[in-house]
């Protein structure tokens, strides 16, 4: 068999007198693996163990067959999209990438021109020359992924990557993801979004209280899911335009309302996903700005597995 | 690097070269500033306002220029500068950086004359040897003036007036710089040497000023030659020595008729020297670069001695 | 959005497959550094610490020129004369020396990686092929650039604005503008390789900096005995003398300073200052390769 991607093996990690990741051992293979967890699950916990930042506090961990803490030649075939939302904000997002990419050891004009090409692939191009902190949400999130891919990794760790797109963006970068991942990338992205996931991959891990607890096809979890509702919160320009859209669909349980924004719960997520996506494509109902689901659906759902 | 940072980057590494230039030539050429700035000198504040010459002589300059290499070469026993080191350990060529003197009318027909040198001084050295030779220590107004008594000259004083800063004259004239360097009553103050001051060549680094009418006030020029001059107000002596020589000395008469009278005598001496100087190549030079001129009361005669010309002089000198 | 095509995803090429050596990784992380710290929160504090003195000078400028200070007068009964080059050496000492040096040091050293910790984004350098001690060794020398391009600049408008007062000449001085200069470079190195360990080590290093210079360093200077040789100034105190114009009211204070044998020489003085650089830098630079940073979530 091969060398995984990474290797956990009885990885702890605490924080003073709290517990981040308890005696983990998984193998991540080449390919798409999501990794799934409400938030707190610790999953952020893992992949900065994965990528290096944290040094595991009991345990060992290997990316590529090699330890990552204190080895930053590996970075050179890493790529990671952290999950906070933290920038250089006076930077244009083409310096920022360009900057970036430098410490890779690329020339000025290979990195400028490498820059280029990350945010051309993020579909940010046309915004390159925009300061950072002039940009939306949704290109916020897409210039991280373009720092993370700007150097052609072999591996990529993508923490929360769809958080606060809106829909035509979040479906673009879900096909990139699985455009990556058929390229031969091996990428290891997590959610606390199963449908998320779900879109990418069938692989997962899924993870809660610092523990995995389940790793393998998507398929076996699925059913549980569908047993809980989903809740969605749309930021739009007219949220009762798209409420009253939503009333028809048949998965819909329910509709609340927020300032500037709508929150659905529905029974049948994918079929509700699919015909957001179509609303946001057409721009019949106005701009929908952001899409972005609380985890308390997964929770119930985590419950119920380690009861 | 944004391109507001590297506007920054360069803005303020240029405001730093710039100012690094700006400094380094205002200290290459910091003498000659110095010797013809119109507020002169800061030593002035220690010179009285009634002062008749004031001379200033940038030994540093001198003693670092291509004609002081020219005369060590044909004179390389510096025997009086060997003995000043060793005493006093007083290198003249590196300790010294200028000299301002001045004579005023004194009490008692004598002039009052003291000479300050700023440069770098062993100070506990010089008080020493001066006490070995007899000289005694006070304190004056919070300085250590070190005096000897001596009889043909009266009380000859040195006084350390302030840090690189030491004063020699006689007891009263020290005291009573010591007294007007706390005051704002000095030569600055008269309208008269300070205009004879803007008669000094730029870049000079030696000059003299002085006035004859006070001149006679001075009491030690003898009578006869007081009366040979009586058309003459003022004069201005200014040279520079570097690869050559080059200088001018203004002079002005109480009238315009003393001016004009003046320039001829001056006209005739140039002819004089012409006439005598035709065997003489060495000075033919210097003479030929004698220009005289001015207008009304003031008569002004240039010189310039090249490099070469100078050399051909001291050459000759040398055999002779 | 380009279809995620092989060609479709960035070729960093070769030239990524060889990572930048630690002073190359350093220097692209100066470039990348000195901008975010030029216009960080600290400018206005950076512009207030080295514009004041510009302020005093233009005032003095102002005052001389309108006859309103004579620069001449008597303490205790002994006449003193205040020229431009010793209030610029006084200016130098006060000013820059014993506040805006250390100022800048403490708040700009102990910020080379809280800044990135606090704002989030260390994880961007930190997941790049570059040591964690070249990040900090880049950071540190954004921030030697960054308060020597504000300082410097302004010792030097300090000097052509004050120096030619009562008397001044700014030409016999250069020399001593340029030691000035140096010297102030040198605070600023020492201060910032010392306040750089600070903010390495210590979990408020700001506060620590700051108990520093405004109680360990003024107290410790003055008492007799070894502890002095615990602080920055007492070394860079050893180098003013040779810096500053032998004159008046500066002399008196080092003659006073002299006599009480606080001053160490200046070989000493760059031993020691040499020594806190080395080792302040070093033990900064172990400390956060081996420091994990937690970012708050």
């Amino acid at each position: 068999m091969s060398v995984p991607v990474v290797a956990a093996d009885r990885v702890s990690k605490w924080y003073g007198q709290v517990i981040g990741l308890n005696d983990i051992t998984v193998d991540v293979r080449p390919g798409v693996t999501g990794l799934l967890g409400p938030n707190g699950a610790g999953k952020s916990t893992f992949l900065k163990l994965i990528t290096g930042q944290l040094k595991p506090s009991k345990g060992t961990i290997r990316v590529l067959g090699e330890p990552i803490w204190g080895n930053p030649g590996l970075y050179r075939r890493l790529g990671f999209c952290p999950e906070q939302d933290s920038f250089y904000e006076r930077m244009t997002g083409l310096q920022w990438v360009t900057a970036l990419v430098r410490l890779n050891g690329l020339s000025d004009t290979a990195a400028t021109e490498a820059a280029r090409q990350a945010l051309d692939t993020v579909g940010l191009l046309d915004a390159a020359d925009k300061k950072i902190g002039a940009y939306s949400k949704g290109m916020r999130q897409r210039v991280k992924l373009a720092q993370a891919v700007v150097h052609d990794p072999d591996v990529l760790v993508l923490d929360e990557p769809l958080a606060g797109m809106d829909p035509i963006a979040r479906r673009k970068v879900i096909r990139l993801i699985k455009g990556w991942g058929r390229e031969g990338k091996s990428v290891l992205v997590s959610s606390h979004i199963l449908h998320e996931i779900e879109s990418m991959t069938s692989t997962i891990l899924l993870i809660n209280n610092g523990r995995i607890l389940a790793e393998g096809n998507i398929h076996q979890i699925r059913d549980l899911i569908d047993e809980h509702p989903h809740t969605v919160k749309i930021r739009a320009d007219d949220p009762r335009r798209l409420a009253h859209a939503f009333i028809e669909h048949d998965g819909v349980r329910s509709l609340t309302f927020e300032e500037g924004a709508v929150v659905v719960e529905t029974g049948k997520p994918d079929a509700f996903y699919g015909q957001l996506t179509q609303i946001a494509a057409s721009g019949e109902l106005g701009e929908v700005h952001e899409v972005s689901s609380p985890d308390d659906d997964l929770q119930a759902v985590f419950e119920y597995l380690v009861k | 690097m944004t391109r507001q940072t590297r506007f920054f980057v360069l803005g303020a590494s240029g405001l730093l070269v710039l100012g690094l230039c700006t400094g380094l030539f205002a200290y290459i050429n910091r003498e000659a500033a110095l010797a013809v700035a119109v507020d002169g000198p800061v030593e002035f504040r220690y010179v009285p306002a009634d002062a008749s010459v004031v001379a200033y002589a940038n030994i540093r300059e001198v003693m670092l220029s291509e004609v002081r290499e020219r005369i060590r070469q044909i004179a390389p026993d510096d025997i009086g500068q060997n003995e000043l080191q060793t005493q006093l350990g007083l290198d003249i060529e590196h300790d010294i950086d200028h000299v301002l003197a001045f004579l005023s009318p004194g009490v008692e027909g004598r002039p009052a004359g003291l000479v300050l040198f700023r440069g770098r001084f062993d100070t506990t050295r010089l008080e020493g040897v001066a006490r070995a030779g007899g000289a005694t220590v006070d304190t004056y107004e919070g300085k250590r003036v070190v005096s000897v008594d001596s009889d043909e000259a009266g009380s000859l004083a040195m006084v350390f007036m302030e840090p690189g800063l030491v004063a020699v004259g006689d007891l009263s004239t020290v005291q009573q710089a010591i007294v007007r360097g706390s005051t704002t009553s000095d030569i600055t103050s008269n309208p008269n040497m300070m205009g004879l001051l803007d008669l000094v060549e730029t870049g000079s680094n030696a000059w003299a000023v002085g006035q004859f009418g006070d001149l006679s006030a001075l009491g030690f020029l003898p009578d006869e030659v007081s009366a040979q001059m009586p058309a003459v107000a003022a004069f201005a002596v200014s040279g520079r020595v570097n690869g050559g020589l080059s200088g001018s000395l203004s002079i002005e008469g109480r009238d315009e008729e003393a001016g004009q009278n003046l320039r001829d005598v001056l006209r005739g001496f140039l002819a004089l020297a012409a006439m005598q100087t035709t065997d003489r190549p060495e000075l033919q030079a210097m003479v030929d670069s004698l220009q005289l001129s001015g207008a009304g009361a003031f008569a002004t005669l240039s010189f310039w001695v090249p490099s070469d010309a100078l050399d051909l002089l001291l050459s000759s000198s040398d055999e002779s | 959005m380009s279809t995620p095509t092989r060609s479709s995803v960035p070729a960093a090429t070769s030239e990524s497959a060889v990572a930048p050596a630690f002073l190359s990784s350093a220097w692209r992380i100066y470039d990348l550094s000195l901008g975010q710290m030029l216009w960080s929160r600290r400018t206005v504090f950076m512009a207030f610490v080295v514009g004041g003195p510009v302020v005093v000078a233009v005032i003095l400028r102002l005052l001389v020129t309108m006859d309103l200070v004579s620069g001449r007068g008597m303490v205790d009964g002994r006449p003193i004369i205040v020229d431009g080059p010793i209030i610029f050496g006084l200016m130098i000492w006060g000013f820059y020396l014993r506040l805006s040096v250390p100022l800048l040091g403490v708040f700009y050293g102990t910020a080379l990686m809280a800044d990135e910790v606090e704002d989030k984004t260390i994880t961007y350098l930190f997941t790049r092929p570059v040591s964690r001690g070249a990040v900090l060794f880049g950071k540190y020398l954004a921030y030697l650039a960054s308060t020597g391009l504000v300082v410097l600049p302004s010792v030097m408008l300090v000097f052509f604005l004050v120096v030619p007062l009562l008397g001044g000449d700014i030409g016999s001085n250069f020399p001593s503008l340029v030691t000035d200069l140096a010297l102030l470079t040198v605070g600023l190195a020492v201060y910032g390789a010392l306040f750089a360990l600070i903010g390495a080590w210590f979990k408020r290093p700001l506060l620590t900096g700051l108990v520093f210079i405004f109680g360990w360093e003024p107290i410790v200077v003055v008492v007799p005995g070894y502890m002095k040789r615990l602080t920055v100034s007492y070394y860079l105190q050893g180098l003013v003398p040779h810096a500053m114009p032998q004159e008046g009211l500066v002399s008196t204070i080092l003659s006073i300073l002299q006599a009480n044998e606080v001053l160490p020489s200046a070989a000493v003085s760059v031993i020691g200052l040499g020594l806190i650089l080395v080792v302040g830098l070093g033990l900064a630079t172990w400390l956060v390769e081996r420091r994990e940073y937690v970012l708050e979530q």
